[in-house]
């Protein structure tokens, strides 16, 4: 007798999520972040807005601006899964200045990866920025730099988070629970 | 003054479920699927694997290949919808084709302007 087999296995199959909600700006900006500002003054220029003419693709881009001193921005926290199977991206565009070169006064514009644990406490950060030249951020083991150059192009920036952690070797992976995104603007007196 | 300006700001998971299936040779998917903006491929091969994307419109003219070497976990690939000019493509169904030593895939993406 011919014996068949009909082989099943119990087999990793990959699933895709998007976490972030609303990246894409296709809705107002509301929908899915919040904005914050330390010091807010529309007046000078400080902005959150959204609009299809910051990039000349057809669809919806946020811009923040801030001026004057501390700092505005967007922001949005997940929750995470396991951190291994974690990518990011986002399209971005990043510009500072210091109107006084000569005073110790510094910018920067930024879009920050901040990672929480459980219990909301900051484990460490990623930041893709341009800042000034008189800005203090330095790396360390839970505080990382992916440095802009380009103030003037649109570009493409992506990562796997697991290998992004290797540049913050103060921070245990497995305590990662959640990650706070945020498009954030910080000045100084400028 | 600081500016940022930021669009299609996403952060993927890509993860295993464990589900009973049928042992396949399926090692890519599409995310999402239509698409906007650009498309991820989703790989699931061995690591170390020399792989290729081919990706043609209907005519079967071939637009342009992405070309890799596999890790050895799930990754994605991104295709920012572009040929091999640069040239962002226009909205509509294209095909792919992956094409590993011992595999060969081939799917639809729909693009949407």
């Amino acid at each position: 007798m011919k014996q068949c087999m009909i082989l099943l296995a119990i087999v990793g199959v990959v699933s895709a999520q998007e976490l972030i909600t609303n990246g894409a700006f296709e809705q107002e900006w509301s929908i899915g972040w919040s904005g914050d500002s330390s010091y807010w003054y529309p007046i000078l220029g400080d902005t959150i807005d959204r609009a299809a003419d910051f990039h000349p693709d057809p669809d919806y881009e946020v811009r923040v601006k801030k001026y004057d001193h501390d700092y505005a921005k967007v922001y949005q926290t997940v929750t995470v899964p396991l951190i291994d199977y974690l990518t990011f991206h986002v399209y971005a565009k990043f510009y500072a200045i210091e109107f006084n070169p000569l005073a110790p006064q510094w910018a920067a514009a930024s879009i920050v990866l901040s990672y929480l644990n459980n219990n909301d406490s900051l484990l460490g950060e990623t930041r893709i920025c341009y800042k000034t030249p008189h800005c203090p951020w330095t790396n360390s083991p839970t505080f990382h730099m992916i440095e802009v150059t380009d103030t003037i192009n649109w570009s493409d920036y992506s990562f796997n988070i697991d290998d992004e952690l290797v540049n913050l070797p103060g921070i245990n992976p497995s305590d990662i629970a959640k990650i706070t995104v945020a498009l954030f603007d910080t000045t100084d007196g400028c | 003054m600081a500016r940022v300006l930021a669009d299609d700001v996403s952060l993927i998971f890509a993860g295993i479920e464990e589900s009973n299936y049928k042992i396949t040779t399926n090692v890519v998917r599409l995310y999402t699927n239509p698409c906007i903006g650009c498309a991820y491929f989703i790989l699931s091969l061995s690591g170390g694997v020399e792989y290729s994307i081919k990706l043609f419109d209907t005519s079967g003219r071939l637009i342009n290949v992405i070309q890799g070497i596999s890790l050895d976990r799930s990754e994605l690939i991104k295709w920012n919808l572009k040929d091999k000019n640069g040239t962002r493509v226009s909205g509509g169904v294209y095909l792919y084709r992956l094409e590993t030593e011992k595999v060969v895939n081939t799917g639809k993406i729909i693009l949407l302007e």
